[in-house]
């Protein structure tokens, strides 16, 4: 087996997982299964949120070691899928090395441009408003709602803003939109349940899943990562839609 | 009844919805959008014997947990591609909006009130999440051992 090239398809795999946004307790489980197939005496890998280490060494040769620090993207369910197939696949002899190698890589090499995905948005913001036991027109409001912070959110990815601003950004024309719909469509429509449903894409549902899983696998830095993360988000949330009330504070009924 | 089909299905289509946001795989966003359904009825049913906030949000993380972790046995996909989605309707963000308007609009005393709520609604969402992970832990046998 050719060592020098697993060591580089593990860590690609690795890269991909942590920046698609999986738990560290993931990251280091995959990249180790796949290094223990080398036999070899030493496999191990630290992984952190921001970056990992891994090593492989055995008595017959040099020691090899990479270190990659892992800028963190979007959450993307897909690739992380296909890496675990990947590495079920080459643990259970399916695919040799050279195949995982060359499959991992093409799964390295995607080009992610950020898509605005405005009807999912929209789907997901008037879905939760309904659950939340809303009527038609507050479903509608919401799905409104949904498509001007899904705009606001797709520019803000184009433009690689941070996140803690590209989250405010989105609350606060959650609000805006919410408030100023309310105050001109006529009749009487619940505004909390509006902007509740319409945050909801917004909230740190992952990084609350995320620290769980990475806190209950022991790993407690990565964990206090997440949880801080978590906080964080719910801030800046907090700050958008506050923000948006104190300065439309004359259009609140 | 029909209250309750209505709320159903809204939690149907928004987990939908925020499946294919986080890009859950084509073939796991129907199962996906079904765990976070089943979570809110578990949490709905929940509502209507008691009145205990952590009760309901406990029993529905539960339920969302137990669920992805089958599926994810299932069909040999991760954990996290069901139970992200499906947890989601229960993550507290009414709880972070109450915080938000009682700051802004007042009554200023009930902020404190509210933010214990949201953070003891979280806690108790971990709780459940992580009560199925070590149930799971315990009943199955590990082949990989962590040397």
């Amino acid at each position: 087996m050719d060592y020098k090239l697993l060591l580089d398809s593990v860590v690609m795999a690795g890269e991909i997982l942590l920046e698609s946004g999986a738990e560290t307790c993931r990251v280091e489980d995959t990249m180790l299964r796949m290094l223990r197939m080398s036999k070899l005496k030493t496999a191990d890998v630290l992984a952190i949120t921001t970056g990992f280490v891994v090593t492989l060494d055995d008595p017959s040769m040099d020691s090899m070691t990479v270190m990659k620090s892992v800028e963190s993207r979007a959450m993307d369910l897909r690739r992380i899928d296909a890496v675990n197939q990947l590495s079920r696949d080459f643990c259970d002899n399916r695919i040799d090395v050279d195949e995982l190698f060359h499959k991992v890589r093409e799964l390295y090499r995607e080009h992610l441009e950020p898509k605005a995905n405005l009807l999912p948005m929209m789907a997901t913001t008037s879905g939760f408003t309904l659950m939340f036991g809303a009527g038609i027109w507050e479903a509608i409001a919401a799905a409104a709602a949904g498509l001007i912070s899904g705009i606001g959110m797709w520019g803000c990815q184009r433009t690689q803003m941070h996140s803690f601003l590209k989250n405010g950004i989105s609350a606060f024309l959650v609000a805006v939109t919410a408030i100023l719909l309310c105050y001109f469509i006529p009749g009487k429509q619940d505004l909390n349940v509006i902007i509740i449903g319409s945050i909801m894409p917004l909230v740190p549902g992952v990084a609350i899943t995320n620290a769980v899983y990475d806190t209950l696998h022991g790993d407690y830095i990565s964990g206090a990562a997440r949880t801080l993360e978590a906080f964080v988000t719910a801030a800046s949330i907090a700050l958008g839609v506050g923000l948006g009330m104190v300065l439309l504070k004359g259009f609140l009924r | 009844m029909v209250e309750f089909l209505i709320k159903l299905a809204g939690a149907w289509i928004a987990t939908w919805g925020f499946a294919y946001l986080v890009k859950t795989p084509g073939k796991f966003r129907l199962y996906a959008a079904g765990v976070g359904t089943l979570g809110w009825a578990v949490y709905l049913i929940t509502e209507m014997v008691s009145d205990g906030v952590m009760m309901k949000n406990f029993l529905a993380a539960l339920a969302v947990a137990i669920l992805s972790r089958m599926m994810a046995r299932h069909f040999k996909a991760p954990v996290t591609v069901f139970v992200i989605p499906g947890i989601l309707p229960l993550v507290p963000g009414a709880g972070m909006y109450q915080i938000v308007y009682a700051s802004v609009m007042g009554p200023g005393e009930m902020v404190g009130t509210y933010v214990i709520q949201t953070l003891q609604i979280a806690g108790v969402i971990a709780l459940g999440i992580f009560l199925a992970d070590t149930v799971q832990k315990v009943i199955t046998p590990k082949g990989f051992k962590k040397i």
